[in-house]
């Protein structure tokens, strides 16, 4: 067994949620890695805080069983704990209601002779009712809304061709053209090959009808226009100076409004390291990414996009900034600026904040949503108040491929601040 | 004589009349009940009484119980139910103070004893920070009564997938807590 898969397995070694033939395989290991040793070490001294500090340190609470006994006895014969009478009469309703319709038939036939349809309309009243007496649902495990999830889109890339409604079929959007198509689902067959393993797919960007998102290896934009429904672009980021799989820099992204154009960079948390890093400007439609900058340590906030005024066609001009230098960078012209030209302003892209701790939004009027989810990584879109799209996980951890994800569209209606939702 | 150790017979006996064999289902549960309740509500006696109500509202609703489930299940379920409903009862009084511990039981130096209290404090100021969901999954999975991700599935209502996944992300979660702390604390000492 590999390093590194004996690491991702130490959690579920502990609770005992491995193969017996893996666990043998761990053991192995562990005598003779001294550096998994470590992390398996680590690991067990967690736990056992939580065991001890949850579980086994003694706190003052007293037993009462006596009293809960007591209380029991108390009150058995009072009517509302059911004794055996009550509970033969429960499992024994069938009979129980059988024959007291018998004698009500009985009673009615022989009351009012001819009659006999309204009696037994008024029988089956009373049915329900002896039913609401007896039958006492459960109280229930989860308490909140149960929003339905609408229509949502589903791809699955083993079945692509079946699922994916565009008419070529090959999951690519029909605003690509034949060349970059061709392109496209070459990337798309030799990413189904790769396994897992390079981290969740995380939303960069997501507007009305375009979402982009990444893992440590690709990003890939989508368009979840009905019309236009599928892949627009795919970067492999092999190539490119960004990222890292160590320490604190980690790839940072920041995309024009319209999402046709991403600032791909890296952001290295340690301030005053020089970054031997790059900065990039990818054009999604046309598949190009531009070296705009060197040794550039990029954070998306400091990025900022400009377009002109009046002037909705996507002319855009981005500045970015770090600690050293200031980018300003023509995107139409694919050159440099020296300051920025007086006629563009600031586009803002609009934004839901999102409080990772207990997952709840805060929008830019400070309203905050409240949300539990499930299987969902933590980045969602709020296409409108009543709309979320998120990327999920394929459920199934077994065979995972790289490829396999949903983009779903949910509708929350959030009548208690708290909306619990399932696929 | 007819031994009974199967909390399904013992539900089914309850059920044919003995009722007194409900005492053996409070000493099978009783401890385990208070741990998870207490673990939520930071309070001794508090989680003496919610217990108490756990156990009778389950005897009176015994018929109720769907015996394909496991009866720890559908105990820990009523036990989850009722503490939330308090909890959201009294949001106010619930503030979770860390005073309540005996400080004797434990047999340690000072040094030690004020290192154990921090770790505490950590564990559970972050339990606190938890969402409602992850929380459950939590302390459901560090009862006595030894409860399966299967059995938190179905007292949660969800997925036994997800229930691992959420498990699994809580330590990476309280390791990330931690450092945050720790940031803070070297922040304030250097006067920032």
């Amino acid at each position: 067994m590999k390093c590194v898969k004996f690491v991702t397995l130490i959690p579920n070694y502990f609770e005992e949620d491995i193969a017996s033939e893996v666990k043998i395989e761990m053991d192995n290991h562990i005598s003779n890695c001294k550096s998994c040793r470590e992390k398996f070490e680590e690991r067990k001294e967690l736990l056992d805080t939580f065991k001890y500090v949850l579980t086994d340190e003694e706190i003052q609470i007293k037993s009462r069983k006596y009293e809960i006994i007591n209380n029991i006895n108390n009150s058995k014969y009072t009517g509302s704990i059911p004794n055996k009478t009550f509970y033969n009469l429960y499992t024994k309703r069938g009979a129980f209601i059988g024959v007291v319709a018998a004698v009500f038939l009985m009673f009615v036939i022989f009351k009012y002779g001819g009659n006999v349809y309204s009696a037994a309309n008024q029988y089956s009243t009373n049915k329900t009712e002896r039913n609401k007496v007896v039958e006492n649902v459960p109280e229930k495990a989860v308490p909140a809304v149960t929003p339905v999830p609408s229509s949502p889109i589903k791809i699955k890339f083993n079945e692509i061709s079946k699922e994916l409604l565009n008419p070529t079929g090959d999951g690519i959007s029909a605003t690509v053209n034949s060349a970059s198509r061709k392109k496209l689902v070459e990337m798309i067959s030799k990413m189904k090959e790769l396994p897992i393993g390079v981290g969740p797919w995380r939303i960069i960007y997501c507007n009305n009808e375009k979402m982009m998102f990444y893992n440590y290896g690709h990003m890939i934009a989508y368009n979840y226009n009905e019309k236009e429904k599928g892949i627009y672009s795919i970067l492999a980021f092999t190539n490119l100076k960004v990222g890292s799989y160590q320490g604190s820099q980690i790839i940072n992204f920041s995309s024009s409004p319209d999402g046709n154009y991403l600032i791909i960079g890296t952001l290295n948390g340690e301030q005053n390291v020089t970054s031997n890093k790059s900065l990039y400007l990818y054009d999604l439609n046309n598949a190009l990414t531009k070296e705009i900058a060197t040794n550039f340590n990029m954070n998306a906030k400091n990025v900022t996009w400009y377009n002109n005024v009046g002037d909705a066609s996507s002319k855009w001009v981005v500045s970015a900034k770090d600690d050293k230098s200031t980018v300003l960078w023509d995107v139409d012209n694919a050159k440099a600026l020296e300051k920025l030209p007086i006629d563009v302003k600031e586009i803002v892209k609009e934004n839901k904040f999102l409080n990772y701790e207990d997952l709840s939004f805060t929008d830019d009027k400070g309203n905050i949503t409240k949300l539990v989810a499930e299987a969902y990584i933590d980045t969602y879109w709020f296409k409108d108040n009543n709309t979320l799209i998120a990327v999920q996980f394929v459920e199934n951890m077994e065979n995972l491929k790289l490829m396999d994800f949903q983009v779903v569209e949910i509708n929350i209606s959030d009548k208690t601040g708290k909306v619990t939702f399932r696929p | 004589v007819i031994i009974i150790n199967e909390d399904i017979d013992i539900v089914k006996s309850i059920l044919m009349g003995n009722t007194e064999l409900f005492e053996v289902i409070v000493n099978r549960y009783e401890i385990g009940i208070q741990r998870y309740v207490y673990n939520m509500v930071r309070n001794s006696e508090t989680s003496e009484d919610l217990t108490q109500e756990v156990f009778i509202s389950a005897y009176n609703k015994l018929y109720t119980f769907n015996r394909e489930y496991k009866f720890s299940t559908w105990l820990f379920q009523i036990a989850k139910n009722k503490t939330i409903d308090y909890i959201r009862k009294n949001k106010k009084k619930v503030d979770l103070e860390y005073c309540d511990i005996i400080a004797s039981s434990v047999d340690q130096s000072p040094e030690n004893f004020v290192e154990l209290m921090e770790t505490k404090n950590n564990i559970f100021e972050f339990i606190k920070c938890l969402n409602e969901i992850d929380r459950q999954i939590l302390l459901l999975r560090y009862t006595k009564n030894k409860i399966t991700f299967q059995q938190i599935a179905l007292i949660l209502n969800m997925p036994e997938s997800s229930v691992k996944k959420r498990y699994y992300r809580i330590y990476d979660r309280y390791e990330l807590f931690i450092n945050e702390k720790q940031n803070l604390k070297t922040l304030r000492y250097r006067g920032e």
